[in-house]
């Protein structure tokens, strides 16, 4: 089983601000070897997060450097795969949806079980929701940190 | 820091009105949304990006006292805009 990390839990590995990074970048580094992967949706995310001040605040970085952050966390000896779902939303997963907020994680899910990975997310909604296909991340030094 | 600001009326009920849409005070604090407001606005142009580890295959993006920590919220609500 392969793992796909949510936008958030991405986020979280690679900004050393974010109030879940050493728990993010400690899974991540330690769960590699087992096979991951990130949606087309979320590399677009995390690009945007760090080039946007109310993220990164003065710290933004451009395109370049955003795009070059993302490949190279990519890279390396685990390469990370990017996700890419072709099929429309389908109804077993987004007519569970009761906000607007939640129907990036519905498809975040779908493109996840599409591809036989479980996502990994730090929204307990998502969690309690798809049990079977998600992962709440861990808190370090809990299970494999 | 915490200090006392003195808000007009309208700028006030603005701040309720976008806390209530984002799902009340523990979901999007009055402060939490003035400093994002101030970040939008008043960032700028960066002075200096922020330090990246590259590393292929473990990336960090380094933070200085200048850079906001962020919160899972904060990800959303800047994904949602």
């Amino acid at each position: 089983m392969a793992y796909a990390l949510d936008n958030d839990v991405f986020f979280a590995a690679l900004y050393e601000g974010h109030v879940a990074h050493i728990d993010a970048r400690a899974w991540l580094d330690a769960n590699k070897p087992v096979g991951w992967a990130i949606a087309m949706e979320t590399y677009l995310a995390a690009m945007r997060l760090l080039m946007n001040p109310t993220i990164l605040g003065r710290g933004i970085l451009d395109g370049a450097m955003a795009r070059r952050a993302v490949e190279t966390e990519l890279m390396g000896k685990y390469p990370g795969r990017i996700l890419i779902e072709d099929k429309r939303p389908i109804g077993e997963i987004f007519d569970r949806a009761t906000g607007h907020r939640q129907i990036m994680d519905c498809w975040l899910m779908q493109t996840a079980r599409a591809h036989g990975h479980t996502l990994v997310t730090r929204d307990k909604a998502i969690n309690r929701a798809w049990p079977e296909h998600s992962l709440l991340l861990p808190r370090c030094g809990l299970l494999s940190c | 820091m915490k200090t006392t600001l003195e808000l007009p009326d309208d700028v006030a009920a603005l701040l309720r009105q976008e806390s209530a849409a984002r799902g009340g005070r523990r979901r999007a604090s009055l402060s939490s949304l003035v400093s994002y407001a101030v970040r939008e606005v008043y960032s700028g142009l960066p002075d200096a990006p922020a330090q990246v580890d590259l590393k292929a295959g473990r990336v960090v993006v380094k933070r200085d006292k200048q850079m906001p920590m962020v919160r899972s919220e904060d990800v959303v609500a800047a994904l949602d805009d």
